[in-house]
């Protein structure tokens, strides 16, 4: 029962991420602003959803399926945020 | 709720088309491209397809994209018509076109010809060997046929682009340390991650397409961060390896014959194994097939030899 209760926290929490990064998106005024705005959503909003369904699998194998997808996104994101930056500067 | 973001999901779908056949901007055309993939692909996923969403997500969204950004980013550098070079030489043009002609009426002979259906002697496809997952027992057993062909079909796709002329070869720019450090991280897993869909494509999601995207991905990637990628650098290895997916398919189609089946008709003892043979080789082929076709469109950053 507690478990499931701080995985729906952490999913309400995850999804809140996320739409607060979309209104950044849609509301800032520049690309890099922009891009700041959406690495929130991509890794604490994405962290908090998969934390949140792994607590709610409850299998150790999905749970660990979902951290290894984390860190990809996290991995990707990070660098396409370094990237578009970069594109911007020049 | 389903049936809410089911709604929400068909209209977004549509919306997107209408859009992307609206924007004048190739670019955007391409970045919608992508989303639309991407939404067909949760799309499959609701339709409880997860087989097709991966190939969708993979395939029509991320390969697909990046080709189509790369021939975006190419068209500059390439000549709007062919020159004069290049063409001419070899066999005069009636030659070809009668020997094409021959070759046609020959196929159209051949496949009226054929009374039954080749490669469909059994009606249960999860019948036999390891093969559990029902969309790889339709694609490798039961309708092998038409995946044989579809492997032809990229790989004389490849023959046409390479017969248009070869990739422009530009200075390579600086690749972007940040990228070429998640190229260091990512390809490694995402040439695990390929060997695990092929494997367990027999009895679970994954496949040889799901696998040969994934590998593409990774390739492209590579050329990306200005790495080489040495199956489809080397001149000799790529035609071999582009082929090789159609040539193992074919061999082992005709081998089986030797043993008394029919075309494509897998003994039952072996079929998981050969299975497994056929789907190695054309995962490889078509990655390096897609991987060529990059290099082909876009402006070239083969890195100097």
């Amino acid at each position: 029962m507690t478990i499931e209760i701080l995985a729906w926290l952490s999913l309400l929490a995850g999804t809140g991420f996320f739409a607060a990064g979309t209104v950044g998106l849609l509301r800032f005024p520049d690309t890099l602003t922009r891009l700041h705005a959406l690495t929130k959503a991509d890794n604490a909003g994405l962290g908090l959803v998969a934390l949140g369904l792994a607590l709610r699998s409850g299998s150790w194998t999905t749970a660990a399926f979902l951290l290894l997808v984390w860190l990809l996104v996290l991995l990707a994101s990070g660098t396409l945020s370094a990237l578009m930056a970069a594109a911007v500067e020049d | 709720m389903a049936l809410v973001l089911d709604t929400v999901l068909a209209l977004l779908l549509v919306a997107l088309a209408w859009r992307l056949l609206q924007v004048a901007d190739l670019f955007q055309a391409g970045v919608l491209f992508i989303v639309f993939g991407l939404l067909v692909a949760v799309v499959w996923l609701r339709l409880a397809a997860p087989d097709v969403a991966l190939a969708e997500a993979a395939l029509g969204a991320g390969v697909t994209g990046a080709l189509f950004l790369n021939t975006l980013a190419g068209t500059g550098e390439h000549p709007r018509e062919a020159g004069p070079d290049g063409a001419g030489g070899g066999w005069p043009a009636w030659l070809v076109a009668t020997l094409a002609l021959v070759l046609t009426a020959a196929l159209v002979a051949l496949v009226a010809a054929q009374t039954g259906a080749p490669g469909l002697p059994s009606p249960a496809p999860a019948a036999g060997g390891k093969l559990t997952n029902p969309v790889t027992a339709v694609l490798l057993d039961f309708r092998s046929y038409d995946t044989l062909l579809e492997t032809a079909v990229l790989w004389i796709a490849l023959l046409g682009v390479a017969a248009l002329g070869g990739a422009p070869v530009a200075p390579p720019e600086p690749p972007s340390p940040v990228l070429v450090g998640l190229v260091r991280v990512a390809v490694p897993v995402m040439i695990l991650v390929a060997g695990w869909l092929l494997w367990q494509g027999a009895t679970d999601t994954g496949g040889a397409f799901q696998s040969a995207a994934v590998l593409a991905a990774a390739g492209i990637l590579l050329r990306l961060a200005g790495l080489p990628v040495p199956p489809v650098d080397g001149a000799r290895l790529r035609p071999r390896l582009a082929a090789a997916g159609t040539a193992v398919f074919l061999g082992v189609g005709v081998a089986v014959m030797a043993a008394g089946g029919n075309l494509l008709a897998y003994p039952e003892a072996a079929k998981g194994a050969l299975v497994l043979t056929i789907e190695t080789a054309v995962a490889v082929a078509i990655a390096v097939i897609l991987v060529a076709l990059f290099d082909a469109v876009g402006p070239g950053r083969r890195p100097s030899r």
